[in-house]
């Protein structure tokens, strides 16, 4: 038990020597910039406008302030037309020219390898029968077995197995840094506290044997079982791994993947940013 | 001229403008809980007080009170929350229950909100739930935040 903890707490604190702060995106900060900029832009054309026309009116017909009062309205007018204009066709030629993004760097899968490799062989979606510590996975045993928690962390020390999951989402979630709000990853967040509680209560070896996959949607993010070779469905693993192919999934097919992630079926969207 | 100008600019400010309402359009559902943790108020002194009471006994993770219809565990940094698992489909009275225990040691309403305590179901009552309609809040129906 002792070196479980110390494996846990080790992890944890990796966790938060290696979580770096990242602000909010410079890319979204320059487009929201610009969208302020083109409507204050806007409301000066305005009042340029509105002063063009106090000069025009109190002119009482002399030609050098009616020239000039033409003059600041046709400005404010070509003004208008050039910042919008602008913003016309950029935005015609290709939206995203108005929309700037971050630039995402993808992490290499190769480099995301988890330490200990899925158990039992892919391409199947067998299972070892009992109800101990050395099951794997399968119908016959959850969701009281331990298909995803061979060596009972979950089942004998819910809490630190929790623990160990977060630091594991903290250290390897793909949109981890994405958002920093108060110094809480809500990203990170987002996979802890709604993605996993809403998919599976924190429980490694449910089982859901209904729609929309016939062979059940397994474990933590209850995803697919039998892992076929290629695929990152794969749900009946251990809870380590499961974690890794959730992360997998993300990548390939982002949160549309999860029904808990559907505002749509009614769940908590992710986060802007996530 | 000018008028054609200005009429161009009308419609170009309309469509900038219907733009704009698409771009800050938030996606619809209820909001996260991870978005409530990161604006969440501060803990008081006696509220912290009180925290440290509780879990110094732990020396780190662990379950601190248990019931038929729930159980509150514990979680250090980074988590740093009591998590609270809803063991049976009486959600709302295992709620109740449950921040009753904490009331009892001595937090007050907006201690309780702010320590943060979380509520999620375990897996069999999610399972009892999942087409019932139930809107399950995994936050103290108190909480404001």
């Amino acid at each position: 038990m002792v070196e479980v903890y110390q494996l846990f707490f080790s992890l944890s604190l990796a966790a938060e020597e290696e979580s770096e702060t990242i602000g909010l995106g410079l890319a979204q900060r320059i487009n929201n910039f610009y969208n302020w900029a083109l409507g204050i832009g806007a409301i000066f054309a305005l009042g340029i406008i509105v002063f063009g026309g106090i000069l025009y009116i109190t002119s009482a017909g002399n030609p050098d302030r009616l020239r000039e009062a033409r003059a600041w309205i046709t400005a404010a007018l070509v003004g208008l037309l050039v910042l919008f204009g602008s913003f016309l066709i950029l935005k015609t030629l290709n939206p995203k020219l108005t929309n700037l993004e971050d630039i995402v760097l993808q992490i290499n899968p190769k480099a995301d390898v988890p330490e200990v490799p899925p158990p039992g062989a892919r391409g199947s979606c067998g299972y070892h029968s009992g109800d101990t510590c050395d099951s794997y996975w399968g119908t016959a045993n959850a969701p009281r077995g331990n298909f995803g928690d061979p060596t009972c962390t979950f089942a004998e020390l819910p809490e630190l197995a929790k623990l160990g999951l977060y630091a594991y989402i903290l250290d390897n979630a793909p949109n981890k840094g994405r958002v920093i709000v108060n110094g809480r990853d809500v990203c990170v967040d987002y996979w802890y506290y709604d993605l996993i509680p809403c998919e599976s209560g924190y429980n490694p070896n449910t089982v859901f044997m209904g729609s929309p996959q016939a062979t059940g949607a397994w474990g933590l993010f209850q995803m697919g079982c039998g892992c076929p070779v290629g695929s990152t469905d794969c749900g009946s693993v251990d809870w380590g791994n499961q974690a890794y192919y959730a992360f997998q999934e993300y990548r390939q097919d982002g949160w549309q993947y999860w029904g808990c992630a559907r505002a749509s079926l009614g769940h908590t969207p992710p986060p802007t940013g996530c | 001229m000018i008028v054609i100008l200005l009429a161009i600019g009308i419609f170009l400010a309309i469509k900038f403008f219907k733009g704009r309402k698409e771009l800050t359009e938030q996606p619809e559902g209820p909001p996260s809980i991870a978005e409530r943790l990161s604006s969440k108020p501060a803990l008081s002194f006696s509220g912290e007080e009180l925290k440290q009471k509780l879990i110094k006994p732990l020396g780190g993770p662990g379950l601190l009170y248990e019931t038929p219809g729930f159980q509150i565990g514990w979680l250090p940094a980074p988590v740093d929350s009591f998590e609270v698992m809803i063991k049976t489909t009486d959600v709302i009275s295992a709620k109740e229950e449950a921040t009753a225990w904490f009331r009892g040691k001595g937090f007050a309403e907006e201690d309780i909100c702010a320590l943060p305590v979380i509520f999620y179901l375990g897996w069999e009552v999610n399972q009892q739930l999942r087409d019932s309609g139930f809107v399950f809040n995994s936050l103290p129906d108190f909480c404001l935040y």
